[in-house]
């Protein structure tokens, strides 16, 4: 199986795997379901007699191609249960219907992955028994019953009597085989640690004693190269990681070592592992060419969370057509950070990700016309650069958050179940370069709908719009902006203050049900905003707002604006219960005030 | 909150359920508390659990940890709705899973990720099974077997097979 394997092995691994037929894999899956099944359904633990006949029935046609000296194993199927029986089931009998789907599922996985991981035959059929003791135990799908402390001895000692005969992979060592003079060689010779060997003497192992499903949730966290350790501990951990379904790969464990070695050593890891099927891949990656291929690797294994990071010292990492696909069924949750991503690759992620709920972009380079599934409910886009016109129409997301995105802002088509939208444009956001230029220029040219930011948000409860002093795009949609029927909680950035804060009161305008209003006055000013001469006021009527209770504002101090903003916000405002002023000292002031109490000092 | 939980129960709201362990202990805590145990939150709703719910997997000293860090969760899941109090209390709260779990060494450790997975309290999982992972964490195959007290039973040759098989896995 692994590739240091000789061709002879190689060749007998492969002949077993033959040996046994699919009708026997069959009946073993049924017979894991069946065991599992009754297990969850304490009523049915009556039928604990006719269950263990039942377990022989089923294992009967099978016996063709179980060696005969696995019967053992078989047979301690039906201790468990009567252990079970008196100490648990009996207790709390709990019900689950509904969930033989499930059960089904599960059996036909780890069958799977137990054929695919097994050494030999008669590995198989141990492995195969195991789980079978170890489904009986199982409540529902999640929790597994601890065993009692007696039973799992008396088990393993059987395992091991069977194992030993038979030359088998044993999966519970109790008795200490190996000699320490073994122990001292692989010290020295592996880790330097010959001192300590026998600190071990005494206590007791209660990790490998732990069922394999809390095995796999201590993996679950683990990094990548402590993972495939733990396939060196013993011969009950020896293949455990290949079928952990978490995999926390990061560059930076490998220290002086990133580049090729860590290349080599993921993709060992992941041959490894083989089709053992993934829940969720952490990917930290610098600079290596094959992340492309492992971030596949993953969502072909059915992998419903893929989180990729490029070291954010590297360039962004392309994300190349062909290498990387991310149609799945499965993917749920994609985080891509510092990744240069075009329409090509993009294309998947619309159309063929029926699943897609969270999809976060950090420090990316978007060459992406539109943002389209129907599925996506959350959607961050973080520090972006956006080289062509993106437009999101993902028509159930019910947040998004868009921050600092350099050349562009994304337009936004109305978003109707929208409930938290926070647009953020920072400082940077007209100075970026003369890109910005050129494409208003093509924009009063073209001919194609222009969609808006901030009329795309018109149905959410709570809208946060940050952008300097001033934001045209903010300002010209506000005035023509269809009503914000469901807003509650507005956030306004320094921008609402321009033109005598007409954006501003716009926006209490047409937000008939606005109770809580927050105003963010201390935001660096750009040159350009002040550069610009100001746009002329539309006509506002006069209005008072009903339900606004709270206005919460933040400025520099000294900014007398706000005198003025209240002076303004007072009549309007007919049922305000709460103002709160929240001044702070703008960063050059604070300089100079530490200045002084150093001189002070 | 959890002092606003009892309050609760004293005015008749909530109900009180016996947790008895293996040792005989009994437990008595509030519904709320109780229920973040899955295994009894579905006990409670097939109203089986009039005569206290025996557990006879866990050990009363245990329980007593479990039952402490419910009381302390209680209100994590009844006043998720109120901010104001949640936020003032989660800084204990992350101290006291910290010292918690920071405290936790070998035998307890592992009678507790039983307990809460019999229990199927998913945080308390959670946090045990972090724990057990960060203590794997930056370590050799070696140095895992000393701090789990795992014996190394490879044959010689598996051994060696072993080493060789996973040589790219070590630096050198």
């Amino acid at each position: 199986m692994e590739g240091s394997s000789s061709n002879n092995m190689a060749g007998q691994s492969l002949n077993w795997r033959t040996q046994i037929s699919q009708e026997a894999r069959n009946t073993i899956i049924e017979m894991t379901q069946l065991i599992t099944y009754l297990s969850t359904m304490g009523m049915a633990m009556r039928s604990l007699g006719e269950m263990a006949s039942t377990t022989h029935t089923y294992a009967m046609p099978a016996n063709g191609d179980l060696p005969a000296h696995c019967l053992p194993c078989l047979r301690l199927l039906e201790l468990v249960p009567a252990m079970l029986k008196s100490k648990l089931l009996e207790e709390f009998p709990i019900d689950f219907p509904g969930r033989m789907k499930m059960i089904q599922d599960n059996a036909t996985n780890e069958e799977d992955k137990t054929y695919m991981v097994a050494t030999s035959k008669a590995d198989y059929v141990l492995r195969i028994a195991l789980q079978m003791v170890n489904s009986k135990s199982k409540r529902n799908s999640n929790p597994l019953l601890p065993q009692d402390s007696s039973t799992p001895v008396n088990l393993q000692r059987q395992h091991r009597v069977a194992g030993h005969n038979n030359g088998l992979v044993i999966m519970q060592p109790h008795h200490k085989q190996a000699s320490d003079g073994m122990v001292m060689t692989k010290d020295g010779h592996m880790l330097d640690q010959g001192s300590s060997i026998n600190t071990r003497n005494g206590s007791i192992d209660r990790i490998s004693n732990l069922p394999n499903e809390l095995l796999y949730a201590i993996m679950s966290t683990l990094p990548a190269l402590e993972l495939v350790y733990t396939g060196m501990l013993s011969t009950r951990w020896r293949h455990l990681w290949t079928s952990s379904a978490y995999l926390n790969i990061d560059v930076n464990q490998f220290g002086r070592h990133r580049g090729q070695k860590f290349c080599n050593f993921v993709n060992r890891m992941l041959r490894q592992r083989g089709s053992s099927l993934l829940d969720a891949l952490r990917l930290h990656s610098a600079d290596t060419r094959d992340a492309g291929s492992w971030i596949t690797y993953a969502i072909k294994r059915s992998s419903k969370v893929v989180e990729f990071s490029e070291d954010i010292d590297c360039e962004p990492f392309k994300l190349d057509y062909g290498v990387v696909d991310f149609t799945s069924i499965c993917l749920k949750f994609l985080v891509l950070n510092n990744v240069c991503i075009d329409a090509n690759v993009f294309y998947p992620i619309n159309s063929s990700c029926p699943a897609l709920e969270n999809l976060e972009l950090r420090d990316c380079s978007l060459e992406v016309p539109e943002i389209s599934s129907g599925s996506l409910l959350h959607l961050d886009i973080d520090n972006c650069c956006l080289f062509e016109d993106l437009l999101i129409s993902s028509s159930s997301l019910m947040s998004l958050c868009i921050k600092n995105p350099q050349h562009r802002a994304p337009m936004i088509m109305t978003l109707p179940c929208l409930e938290v939208a926070i647009v953020i444009l920072d400082e940077f956001f007209h100075s970026t370069d003369d890109l910005a230029d050129m494409d208003e220029g093509e924009e009063q040219d073209g001919e194609e709908i222009n969609h808006g930011i901030v009329s795309g948000l018109t149905k959410a409860r709570s809208i946060e719009l940050i952008a300097p002093l001033r934001e045209d795009k903010f300002e010209m949609e506000i005035w023509t902006s269809p009503m914000f029927d469901n807003l509650i909680s507005l956030t306004l950035g320094e921008w609402c203050m321009s033109n005598e804060f007409s954006p501003l009161l716009h926006f209490l305008w047409y937000s008939p049900l606005l109770e809580d209003l927050t105003l963010k006055l201390n935001m660096e000013v750009c040159e350009y905003c002040l550069q610009e001469p100001p746009t002329a006021p539309p006509l506002v009527k006069e209005f008072t707002t009903d339900y606004l209770k709270k206005i919460t504002i933040y400025f520099w101090l000294g900014d007398e604006r706000v005198s003025k903003l209240l002076t303004l916000l007072a009549p309007i405002c007919k049922s305000l219960e709460d103002i709160k002023l929240i001044p702070s000292t703008p960063p050059g002031v604070r300089a100079f005030v530490s200045r002084v109490q150093r001189i002070i000092k | 909150m959890a002092a606003a939980a009892a309050e609760a129960t004293t005015d008749g709201g909530g109900k009180m359920i016996i947790l008895i362990s293996a040792d005989g202990k009994r437990f008595e805590v509030t519904e709320a508390v109780a229920s973040q145990s899955q295994l009894i939150s579905n006990m409670i709703e097939d109203d089986c659990t009039e005569n206290g719910v025996r557990l006879p997997n866990v050990d009363g000293d245990i329980l007593t940890m479990v039952v402490d860090y419910c009381n302390m969760h209680a209100g994590d899941a009844a006043a998720a709705g109120d901010t104001m109090k949640a936020s003032s209390t989660e800084e204990e709260l992350k101290k006291f899973d910290a010292e918690l779990v920071q405290a936790l060494e070998n035998p307890v450790l592992f009678k507790l990720i039983l307990a809460a997975n019999f229990l199927n309290i998913k945080s308390l999982l959670d946090m045990t099974c972090q724990r057990v992972a960060d203590m794997m964490s930056g370590k050799t195959p070696e140095q895992m077997r000393e701090t789990f007290s795992i014996e190394n039973d490879f044959t010689p040759e598996e051994e060696a097979a072993i080493r060789q098989e996973n040589a790219w896995a070590f630096d050198d």
